[in-house]
């Protein structure tokens, strides 16, 4: 072998051991004399970064509008969970002989509501009213327009639905209803089944 | 009293806040609030009740339709003459005029 090939061999050698210490990645590329003399590339591979979580939060929220609702991705409106109500309790026969109606509206429930059954006059229709509270199914349901609970009682037979409210102390309305059961099933969170 | 926070606010309910407020009554609370049974030519339903006033006025409601017009109304829409000897024990009442800092009656 001649010399000048041996320290071709030797540098080849000495530069594949700094290679290996070092971490870097050799590419041996041919010169002039493909198999005496390669030239050899020594290039750093970058490591792989693992992906950043910080990504993800960086990116922008939709930001509340004046009224408090997201533009772009609008928060799942927030309604309580109907709760099962309590058992209700209450002395019939307590409501029916105490229970009133508010300033003018037996008469004004009755002129709307009059017609509706086989009432003839004002105390029949507020008799009707006592008879359901005493006979009819009861249940308990939220007014929605003015957000409390009210007792509620229904004659499915008859058809007629009487309310008053939590205390037992006001009559707020009888009338039939235009769909029947399905009416008082569907009451705002009604306890009716 | 059983008061509930979390009902949304009804179409109702929305219809006779604008209606009230052409009435220039200022602020008021709902109490005695009752849905009525009928649905109206509009879609609502029909709705009774009353408002008390920071003028201690208090006044009953209906929530009824005008054929002619063919537009939801307050009718009638009458003041209540002797509104707190007439509610003074009525809860929804008392709790209407504590929200608008009236005194008890």
């Amino acid at each position: 072998m001649p010399p000048s090939l041996k320290r071709v061999l030797l540098v080849i050698g000495l530069v594949l051991l700094l290679a290996a210490v070092s971490g870097c990645q050799v590419t041996a590329t041919s010169s002039s004399t493909q198999d005496a003399a390669p030239a050899v590339t020594v290039t750093t591979v970058p490591e792989a970064k693992p992906p950043q979580a910080a990504d993800t939060a960086a990116t922008p929220r939709p930001r509340p509008t004046a009224t408090g609702q997201a533009t772009a991705r609008p928060k799942p409106t927030t309604v309580a969970p109907a709760k099962p109500a309590a058992p209700v309790e209450v002395d019939r026969e307590k409501l029916v002989r105490d229970a009133i109606w508010a300033p003018s509206q037996l008469q004004s429930h009755f002129e709307k509501h009059g017609g509706e059954g086989p009432w003839a006059s004002e105390s029949v229709y507020d008799a009707s009213a006592r008879e359901v509270v005493k006979a009819g199914t009861l249940f308990t349901y939220v007014d929605r327009e003015s957000n409390v609970e009210r007792l509620g009682f229904f004659d499915k037979v008859g058809n007629r639905f009487t309310s008053l409210t939590r205390d037992g102390r006001r009559i707020t309305t009888h009338f039939r209803p235009d769909r029947g059961e399905a009416y008082v099933r569907g009451l705002y969170r009604s306890t009716y089944r | 009293m059983g008061y509930r926070k979390d009902s949304p606010e009804s179409e109702e309910r929305r219809v006779i806040r604008q209606l009230l407020s052409r009435k220039r009554l200022g602020r008021y609370e709902f109490f005695l609030g009752q849905r009525e049974g009928r649905r109206l030519p509009g879609g609502l339903e029909e709705v009774s009740g009353f408002v008390i006033t920071e003028h201690d006025v208090a006044y009953a409601f209906w929530l009824s339709w005008d054929s002619k017009s063919h537009q939801y109304v307050l009718h009638p829409f009458r003041a209540v003459p002797h509104a707190d000897d007439a509610l003074n024990d009525d809860e929804e009442y008392l709790e209407a005029r504590r929200k608008l800092g009236l005194d008890p009656p």
